[in-house]
């Protein structure tokens, strides 16, 4: 007697949670396509940032990305920067117009991400933050600042990074006080050229 | 190996479970009057977090994730994943429960000091955030472990400071304007601890 | 009808869970770092609040009294993930601010505090006012602290400028701020004698011991439903 209403109590459960996963699919096949949609959408805005153009192939350059990790001159060559996403960026006609990189290099607070967005010729053309900075409030976190950010724009590769102003050629000047965030950012965005000039347009 | 002592200190220190990502306030605030039930409450708090982490870390591999054994064999290319909060949730109340019973049945003397513990906690959010997190990490096993170990004593050193300060500044304190006393002179002390524990920030 | 605006007020005003009952502290700290995202988390565990105040009131004859618990737990989990992803598919940027709160409503000690104290002892119409109003409560209460940390944390509110930025004190939308800003405003509410779980015979006590499920067993005498709670205890 008791075992079969111990059986009854289980049965009304599962089937509460059966009910309850196959709504749960339903929804999830009702909204996943506008959530995939959503998702693409914020991250090409993230791109448009960096390097502005008609579609971004993210598939096109993963094997070449996964052997340069292998590598790894990359991170060694670049105090550790490590890319986690290489896309080629195509105009309207599907020609290729540059490379948007996604990668991280050790901050002070944790790893500073960054999008840098590169020309066919090896040129910056623009550097974005899509996560909030693991860095100090009022210092590293003044990357955020176009006088920082604005000054990668246009220059090439292994960019250096001067401290106490007057950067001159190829160099930036360090945010005061955060020299290590303006060398993780400087890093990630050197590791980005060397693997456009290296295993790309090689 | 250097990873995982990032991940430890940085969850128990830096990114303070409690002071720094609001989880598990509510035992934080409430069960924080003595010290001798905040390391009752600390040590089930680790025990289960451990555990809840490990245990859901493994249950996602297995059927949940897009390739888990489970989603291939049934062919669901796209993962269960949307069922993650449902079968999490679950696990960790039934797990509760378990432990409960195994602690009463094997080990009573540590059943004495953290039993009355347990059944509060299956809605302590730190447990649920914990298991919600490793995957949004993408922690592996041992990453799951450590992330599990630095959040709970995180917590509990948290829980324990608090302990400390309360039974010896804030209980009785007279000096305490009429209206502070009480949650909000906690809450003061609980933002206090917030900024001292911004120093850790320099650490990793 | 009456009842049901009753229930409204009740939420709002008389047992607001945020101000008054002091429940669900884990999103009202985390959460209200702007008052858009104050609202944002209000009004999605209104939803949850709702509808789950409604299903469970409806199931609570169909569900033994031994599974009750994992029962309640299978709806509320259901009901917030599906409002997880209505949220990531329609409004991704509130997501992407409250990120893993949206999970942890399932959790929140209002939702199943609810559940265990007016909704079994209430059929499902007043149940889903009951939750209606307390959400709208819960929201009230986190837009009114997320605008105050924005205001002096960040010098706006639903980012219309109200104070210039360098006159702003970040310190108030990092956490500590959280805690000040409740602190003050539970002191104002101690000074003013406004009633509160923190008022009272144990101004030091934190309603149900700050613990949800401690609402559900050491805490009962203290739920406000008491003697309803009783008076339906005593007939089953």
């Amino acid at each position: 007697m008791k075992k079969d209403s111990f059986m009854k109590d289980a049965l009304v459960l599962t089937a509460i949670t059966l009910i309850s996963g196959l709504l749960l699919g339903v929804v999830y096949g009702m909204t996943k396509d506008t959530i995939a949609n959503a998702i693409k959408e914020a991250t090409n805005k993230a791109y448009k940032v960096v390097l502005d153009a008609a579609d971004y192939d993210s598939e096109e350059l993963k094997d070449t990305l996964q052997k340069a990790t292998e590598e790894g001159t990359l991170a060694t060559d670049n105090g550790g920067a490590e890319l986690t996403d290489a896309i080629v960026a195509k105009d309207a006609s599907g020609e290729t117009v540059g490379y948007v990189l996604k990668g991280h290099a050790a901050g002070y607070g944790g790893p500073v991400v960054v999008v840098v967005g590169v020309d066919k010729d090896l040129k910056v053309t623009g550097i974005s933050f899509p996560e909030t900075l693991p860095e100090t409030a009022g210092l590293g976190q003044k990357a955020t600042l176009p006088e920082f950010y604005k000054q990668f724009a246009g220059k090439t590769t292994k960019i250096a990074v001067k401290k106490g102003g007057g950067a001159g050629e190829n160099e930036i000047d360090a945010i005061s006080g955060a020299t290590i965030t303006s060398t993780a950012v400087t890093n990630t965005v050197n590791a980005s050229t060397e693997f456009v000039e290296n295993y790309v347009l090689k | 190996m250097i990873d995982l002592l990032l991940i430890a200190i940085k969850y128990s220190l830096v990114s303070n479970v409690v002071l720094s990502q609001f989880l598990g306030i509510c035992p934080f605030l409430g069960v924080s009057k003595k010290t001798e039930s905040s390391k009752g409450m600390g040590g089930a708090v680790i025990f289960v977090i451990v555990i809840a982490s490990v245990i859901t870390h493994g249950i996602y591999v297995a059927f949940l994730a897009a390739s888990s054994p489970l989603c291939k064999a049934l062919g669901l290319t796209d993962g269960l994943e949307y069922l993650n909060t449902i079968v999490f949730i679950l696990v960790i109340a039934a797990l509760v429960q378990f432990v409960e019973m195994f602690l009463k049945k094997n080990v009573p003397s540590l059943y004495e000091s953290l039993g009355v513990y347990l059944p509060l906690i299956t809605t302590n959010c730190a447990v649920l955030g914990v298991a919600l997190n490793n995957v949004s990490y993408g922690y592996n096993f041992a990453q799951s472990l450590v992330y599990g170990l630095g959040i709970s004593v995180g917590f509990a050193l948290a829980l324990l400071l608090m302990a400390g300060i309360r039974e010896n500044i804030i209980e009785g304190n007279d000096r305490i304007p009429r209206s502070f006393q009480g949650s909000p002179i906690v809450l003061v002390t609980a933002a206090l601890m917030a900024i001292a524990f911004f120093g850790f920030g320099g650490l990793i | 009808m009456n009842k049901y605006i009753e229930r409204l007020y009740n939420g709002i005003i008389k047992e607001n869970p945020t101000f008054i009952i002091m429940l669900g502290m884990c999103p009202t700290l985390a959460t209200t770092t702007s008052a858009i995202n104050g609202l944002g988390m209000g009004l999605s565990t209104t939803a949850v609040l709702m509808f789950s105040n409604m299903l469970i009131s409806a199931l609570r004859k169909t569900i033994p009294e031994r599974m009750r618990l994992p029962g309640e737990i299978v709806v509320v989990a259901s009901l917030v993930t599906i409002v997880q992803l209505l949220i990531q598919a329609y409004v991704p940027a509130l997501y992407e601010a409250l990120g893993i709160y949206i999970p942890l409503i399932v959790v929140n000690c209002i939702i199943l505090g609810r559940a265990e104290s007016y909704a079994l002892f209430n059929g499902p119409a007043l149940s889903f006012f009951d939750g209606l109003g307390m959400g709208i409560g819960f929201t009230m209460a986190l837009t009114i602290i997320g605008s105050v940390r924005e205001l002096i944390g960040a010098g706006t509110i639903f980012n219309f400028r109200l104070i210039p930025e360098a006159y702003s004190i970040s310190i108030f939308v990092l956490a500590p701020g959280a805690f000040l800003v409740l602190a003050v405003l539970t002191a104002i509410q101690n000074k003013l004698r406004l009633p509160s779980a923190t008022n009272g015979d144990a101004p030091e006590e934190f309603v149900c011991g700050g613990n949800c499920m401690g609402c559900f067993s050491d805490c009962k005498e203290k739920a406000p439903e008491k003697s309803e709670v009783e008076k339906k205890e005593a007939a089953v």
